[in-house]
């Protein structure tokens, strides 16, 4: 009985540690994390009444639906740096969309998931990183066409496409402002038909869009872009 | 850990034995039975998310879609098959071990046992309805969480009670130690995870912290039934005593001490503070050591017996299980250390240890488990040898499939990723460069399919009491050879 007393003793003792030190105290100090202030004196192109990160908001609809669809089963949120691996500058991963930017993406960190309830940091890539998905698309209908049928804009994508997100429907008068442009592709509905975001397709697109990760944060003077993300 | 001890009456023996079974029946064989369903279930969306992988338009359905199957997959693995066999074999083995009936409450853990199926149904179905919450290895909608916690801990307190008063503490415990040791760790693990991470904002930690989870349930569950039941059966039917019994202490203590700090090493270069991934890298190329020394002992006890992993159910799955246990840690060491792990970082990489650990290693320990002690608790012995035989050589090819194919392709699809000549090119290269990989991962899901259901109907026959009635158990051996059967796993029954 003091053999098993003791055995579990040291049971407790060898996996208590790293729970301790690796989980509850950093879980713990996470919570007190602030966000930086910019400092114009320092050389930040802002001043000391803006705050890294700059969009803290996070649209948690959108994510939600981001979550139930398990996108994160093929889409990391996550740029490594440079040192490390290519991330950073494979074309559309940062804000700079041309094909030779002159600096690479900035490597994601802590605060730049401030109000995440749980980031998506990734599974696998079988698909692009999606932390600056918000500067690749020009358009809400662009993306909106991307959900709804992926091969509509690349032809070997094999993304699944998200078209219970999308209601199919009678053109009633002028028809919809916000109906995808089908029309002449072979995804087109049928005639008198169009296809019509559904709140829960606008909410992910909102949340697709707010992902801007790639902008100055306090202290490193080298802008890739004059503006900073806080703009949509 | 020596083949069960030997008193002056033999047939005392065989009775005290043969009660300790009846005590254990009903949970046991319920557990395993529900568990090879859920294997089944898990099998075939397995098979369709490798489809999905290459042909998103198969099935169409959203409920179908690549990013609810694969998560259903692995729950469905992980907490219907794994978690519930491994319950069910620590259940059996720690009462022959410990020589403690279980004294009433067999009703009870059925009960229970039924909770956890509906539960992890509701989990299941509700990744599938678009309920789940995308947390790695907890993707089931959150309030379902605590019924699975309550049935574990209920099922651990009965297990480890019966450690905490042996009747019998003659021989080597190691078996015990492991066990004991997964019934601990898994609830403090599936507490912390569950409580953090749907209850608390944490951000990108959070991720760390679910990798952090999911190695642990690996590592501090799975492989510790895994070794405990290979411990168990490797001497038992090889009648040799384990080689070193100082071996097998330190094996299993630095599995404990690293076991914890793993699993942050998957975010490596990421957004959480720098020293965790470290950290985690060391310590899953640290776990080398006790993998290399588990591997050792069964080596050397298993020296000189080999014939018998030719004709012995039990010893045969159990064998090769043990041969994947160090496949599972070269495998881990690589995506660990950061020389490698840059390269294998988000890619078919981690699929396939995760397949390595959770179907290679334990669940082949947990088939050679089984086909010993159901044989015993329903009185009759497996129908077909074939059957048998079918289900190995499947098995073993097919998860050999997918662990090869995941890794070759994950150096690939990483290769791919990081290659400056794809920069400014489209994502197609790395999709189109793991198409061939992904199929073969399909076959091989198809393959294991098929013998599943066998191995379910065999063992559905059992349990209903449909078995061969016979004295002699049923060995892989060919009809000609019958006089020669080594009576083995028969004199020790």
């Amino acid at each position: 009985m003091t053999d098993f007393r003791t055995f579990v003793l040291k049971l407790i003792a060898s996996f208590g540690l790293p729970w301790l030190l690796l989980i509850i105290v950093p879980a713990i100090s996470y919570q007190g994390t602030k966000p930086l202030a910019y400092d114009k004196d320092k050389g930040d192109e802002l001043d000391s009444s803006y705050y890294y990160p700059l969009t803290p908001v996070v649209n948690h609809q959108g994510e939600a639906i981001y979550a139930a669809e398990g996108c994160v089963q093929c889409h990391s949120q996550m740029i490594r740096p440079p040192s490390m691996a290519l991330d950073g500058w494979r074309k559309g991963w940062g804000q700079d969309q041309s094909s030779h930017p002159a600096e690479p993406a900035r490597a994601t960190q802590l605060r730049d998931y401030f109000g995440d309830k749980h980031s998506f940091l990734g599974v696998q890539r079988n698909g692009p990183d999606l932390a600056n998905v918000g500067y690749r698309f020009e358009t809400r209908t662009q993306v909106h066409l991307h959900l709804y049928e992926p091969r509509a804009l690349n032809e070997w994508s094999v993304m699944p496409s998200y078209r219970r997100l999308y209601d199919v429907r009678k053109i009633q008068g002028e028809g919809s402002a916000s109906a995808l442009p089908l029309a002449g592709t072979k995804y087109e509905p049928a005639a008198g038909y169009e296809v019509v975001p559904t709140q829960e397709a606008e909410q992910l697109v909102n949340y697709l869009l707010s992902l801007k990760k790639d902008y100055p944060i306090p202290g490193s003077s080298k802008a890739v872009a004059a503006a900073p993300a806080a703009k949509k | 850990m020596q083949t069960e001890a030997t008193t002056a009456d033999p047939n005392a023996d065989n009775l005290r034995r043969a009660s300790i079974d009846r005590s254990v029946k009903g949970p046991v064989l319920f557990l395993f039975t529900n568990a090879a369903f859920w294997l089944m279930a898990s099998t075939l969306l397995g098979f369709l998310a490798a489809v999905k992988l290459v042909f998103p338009g198969f099935l169409d359905y959203s409920i179908l879609s690549y990013g609810r199957v694969q998560p259903a997959h692995l729950a469905a693995l992980v907490y219907g098959w794994g978690i519930q066999s491994g319950l069910g074999v620590a259940l059996w083995l720690m009462a022959r071990r410990t020589a403690v009936e279980l004294k009433g409450g067999q009703a009870t853990l059925i009960t229970l046992g039924v909770v956890w199926n509906i539960a992890v149904t509701i989990g299941v179905l509700g990744i599938l309805f678009g309920c789940g919450t995308s947390i790695e290895w907890l993707e089931f909608p959150s309030t379902i969480t605590p019924v699975l916690l309550v049935v574990f801990l209920v099922f651990a307190f009965r297990i480890v009670s019966m450690v905490a008063c042996p009747a019998r503490t003659e021989g080597f415990m190691v078996s015990t130690w492991y066990i004991t040791g997964a019934c601990f760790w898994f609830p403090w693990l599936f507490a912390t995870a569950c409580y953090l991470l749907n209850h608390v904002e944490l951000g990108a930690l959070g991720a760390g912290i679910s990798a952090w989870y999911v190695h642990g349930v690996i590592l501090l569950f799975f492989v510790p039934i895994g070794i405990g039941s290979a411990y168990y059966f490797i001497p038992k039917i090889t009648g040799q005593p384990i080689h070193s019994a100082q071996l097998s202490q330190m094996g299993f203590w630095l599995l404990a001490v690293f076991g914890g700090w793993t699993g942050m090493q998957r975010f490596m270069g990421g957004p959480i503070p720098a020293w965790m991934p470290v950290v985690g890298s060391v310590a899953g190329v640290l776990l080398l050591i006790p993998v290399g020394i588990v591997g050792l002992n069964h080596h050397l006890t298993t020296l000189g017996s080999h014939k018998l992993v030719a004709t012995s159910p039990t010893l045969r799955f159990t064998f090769f299980g043990a041969l994947f246990y160090p496949v599972s840690g070269v495998i881990l060491a690589l995506i660990s250390a950061f020389w490698t792990g840059a390269n294998l970082q988000f890619t078919h990489a981690w699929y396939g240890y995760q397949i390595v650990s959770v179907y290679g290693f334990f669940s082949m320990c947990t088939f050679g488990a089984i086909y010993y002690i159901v044989p015993r608790l329903a009185g009759c012995e497996w129908l077909s040898v074939r059957l048998i035989r079918n289900h190995f050589w499947f098995s073993v090819y097919g998860i050999g499939t997918i662990v090869v194919t995941s890794f070759v392709g994950g150096l690939q699809q990483g290769a791919g990723l990081n290659d400056p000549a794809n920069w400014d090119g489209t994502f197609w290269g790395v999709v189109s460069n793991s198409h061939g990989y992904v199929v073969a991962r399909a076959l091989a899901w198809a393959l294991i399919l098929w013998s599943n259901f066998w191995f379910l109907i065999h063992l559905m026959l059992m349990v209903a009491g449909l078995g061969r009635r016979s004295s002699s158990p049923t060995l892989l051996t060919h009809e000609h050879e019958h006089e020669e059967l080594p009576l083995t796993e028969g004199a020790k029954a």
